[in-house]
């Protein structure tokens, strides 16, 4: 669906333009219509003027010059006058050797028309019919204006009008820009601070911060967050008292299976092979059921307190050997973007397998370049053949699981770095000469 | 060897109490954490095998509490609860071992066997075999060997060979002897360790075994 934003954007901006278009169109035509109106008014003074001046004597009808503006002297001045009569016509001196093209008209009647005038200008032109009562004898007056200059500052009037409204539609389309831009911020925070809620690194919404419109918005996927997290921690809590649940029963079965071994060895080896077959069960799939996905951040796994913690628990577990596990981790790197619990039931199982294989040394390396969040653990234990190595990450399988205890180690790793989609890579090592695990966070 | 096992499955502590005997360990068994911390505190225990959670409490805590109090016995958790990040949260307790049910008994009993041995300074010996003076005590075969001759042990007999060799050129009063003996509510014998004593010097020789009137026994072993 189209953004809210260019939705507004664009009808504003047809409205804006739209309103502009039509004030001009009805500024040209008010401005027309009054122009016209001004030179009808005039017309009309000159009329009476030109009539005033006119005299008849002995059936002769006769103009005074003296009694008429001096606009009608200079030749083309742009104001005429022409009085038709049956046998004469009286013309002004301005038309010099042009006529007005005049339709005859009775005493009272008027007519007001455009033409061509003198040097194929546009003139207004206005007749009234005359009547003389003396000799009856019927005249018609014409004075005319050329339009050309009323025009000309008409043009110039509604150009200016035309600028300024440009440049106003203009800056008022980038008003519209710059306030949509400036009201829609609000929003764009919203989406960053989802980005971050995705992340991790904020836990909820601030409500202060937000525009009272998407405050509901934000309440409510506040609440939600908070719901969906209780009820992960909830379920993550009721799989955990099941799975510890089954196992104690489970141990005393195996207490008595052993038992039985004894008198039965048969019948006590096809139950051991059963009882097996549910611990694997609980160890692997009760776990996968556990493992949470994306978490917020307290609940994450702190670095490097937690890895600490687990290679103190892994030296004490290894009592035996005597191994050197170092650990580097990037400064800027204080947790990693999982649930501790699986945090450590990854990195456990990883490490307790490099403590099983390694001779003397460990390497942990937790870095964070270009985004990319990568841990890698080494040893310095036999290592694995290549050929085994694809194996290892396909299968999540050690070939020779002697070493691996109950041999889920490594299938729950899979589990867990397939829930957080974390690729888990199986190499050779090359500062070191055993295997190589490294884990890369970002997808 | 004495042993405390802080369980509340009774039918697992029932079988656990069978092998354990079986181990020539002599094993209090309690369902509660105040009995735990009692015994604890009246007897002088080899290791404890302490399950997490219990009706009347967390093991974990009564650990830590322990571990405070300076109390130093070995502990081995024994637990359902067995995740990395519950082993971590058990070994920061002060656990020294860490077991997950369901188990092996014979990997517990490797386990505790290790432990004790840590905790007398003994090396661990992986053919479950104590060596002392020439004395060499077959923990497998609860048997005695000294040079080309082996014995055949009783489980007492077993027992109080397994506490002096464990703690050799050590004064150990028959008071202390009496109490690794027995368990914690058995009626005691007053006269046991002397019984035994003579038991062990007709296999190990006079001299083996040397008593101190008054105060307890100072084993020797055989070669000096």
């Amino acid at each position: 669906m189209i953004s809210i934003r260019s939705k507004l954007s664009l009808w504003l901006t047809g409205l804006v333009v739209i309103a502009t278009i039509v004030a001009l169109i009805f500024f040209e035509s008010m401005l027309r219509q009054a122009f016209h109106d001004s030179i009808i008014a005039r017309l009309q003074e000159d009329l009476q003027q030109v009539l005033l001046a006119t005299h008849i004597d002995d059936n002769t009808f006769s103009i005074d010059q003296t009694q008429l503006s001096n606009f009608y002297k200079p030749v083309y001045s742009g104001r005429y006058y022409q009085l038709d009569l049956p046998e004469q016509e009286l013309r002004s001196r301005s038309l010099w050797d042009q006529r007005l093209e005049v339709v005859d008209l009775n005493k009272g009647e008027t007519r007001a028309w455009q033409t061509k005038g003198p040097q194929n200008h546009d003139i207004q032109l206005l007749s009234i019919g005359l009547k003389s009562d003396s000799s009856g004898l019927n005249a018609t007056l014409t004075v005319a204006q050329d339009l050309s200059i009323g025009r000309k500052i008409f043009s110039e009037i509604y150009g200016t009008k035309l600028v300024v409204n440009l440049v106003m539609l203009i800056a008022m389309i980038m008003g519209i820009f710059l306030v949509l831009r400036q009201s829609f911020k609000p929003v764009n925070q919203m989406k960053d601070t989802l980005a971050r809620l995705r992340e991790g690194e904020i836990s909820s919404f601030d409500l202060d911060t937000i525009p009272l419109e998407l405050q509901p918005l934000a309440s409510n996927y506040n609440e939600l967050l908070q719901y969906s997290s209780k009820q992960i921690e909830r379920s993550r809590n009721n799989l955990g008292n099941l799975s510890h649940g089954l196992k104690t029963p489970l141990a005393v079965m195996q207490q008595q299976v052993e038992a039985l071994g004894l008198k039965d060895p048969v019948t006590a080896d096809a139950l051991q092979k059963q009882l097996n077959l549910v611990h694997k069960m609980i160890e692997r799939k009760l776990a996968a059921a556990r493992i949470t996905g994306e978490m917020l951040p307290a609940a994450q796994m702190q670095l490097p307190k937690d890895i600490e913690d687990l290679t103190q628990t892994l030296k004490k577990v290894h009592r035996t050997k005597t191994i050197n596990c170092r650990l580097d981790i990037a400064a800027e790197v204080s947790r990693l973007p999982m649930h501790r619990e699986d945090g450590m039931e990854l990195l456990g199982n990883l490490l307790d397998n490099a403590f099983k294989w390694a001779d003397t040394e460990i390497r942990v390396c937790i870095s964070n370049h270009n985004q990319q969040l990568i841990v890698s653990i080494e040893d310095d234990g036999p290592g694995v053949k290549t050929e085994e190595l694809a194996l290892l990450t396909y299968r999540g399988k050690r070939l020779d699981e002697a070493t691996m205890g109950h041999g889920l180690g490594l299938s729950i790793v899979k589990d867990i770095a397939e829930q957080y989609k974390i690729a888990l890579q199986f190499e050779h090592s090359q500062s070191l000469p055993g295997l190589k695990v490294t884990l890369n966070f970002s997808d | 060897m004495k042993l405390l096992l802080v369980e509340d499955n009774t039918l697992l502590v029932e079988e656990l109490l069978k092998q354990l005997k079986q181990a020539g360990y002599v094993t209090d068994a309690t369902d509660k954490i105040s009995e735990a911390d009692y015994l604890m505190k009246e007897t002088n225990y080899d290791c404890v095998i302490l399950d997490i959670g219990l009706p009347d409490g967390n093991g974990l805590e009564l650990l830590e509490r322990w571990r405070e109090q300076g109390i130093h016995t070995p502990v081995i958790m024994l637990t359902a609860r067995s995740q990395w990040h519950e082993k971590v949260e058990g070994f920061n307790s002060g656990a020294d071992d860490y077991l997950g049910k369901p188990f092996h008994t014979q990997e517990l009993l490797v386990r505790i066997q290790a432990l004790i041995q840590r905790a007398y300074g003994k090396a661990n010996s992986p053919n479950k075999q104590l060596t002392y003076a020439g004395v060499v005590l077959d923990e497998g075969q609860q048997s005695v060997t000294i040079g080309e001759n082996t014995f055949e042990l009783t489980a007492m007999e077993f027992r109080l060979l397994k506490i002096f060799i464990m703690s050799p050129k050590k004064l150990l009063s028959k008071a202390q002897l009496t109490d690794k003996l027995y368990q914690f509510d058995d009626e005691k014998e007053s006269n046991v360790v002397e019984v035994y004593v003579t038991h062990l010097r007709k296999k190990l020789g006079k001299t083996a075994i040397e008593t101190r009137r008054g105060q307890g026994y100072i084993f020797h072993g055989i070669t000096p």
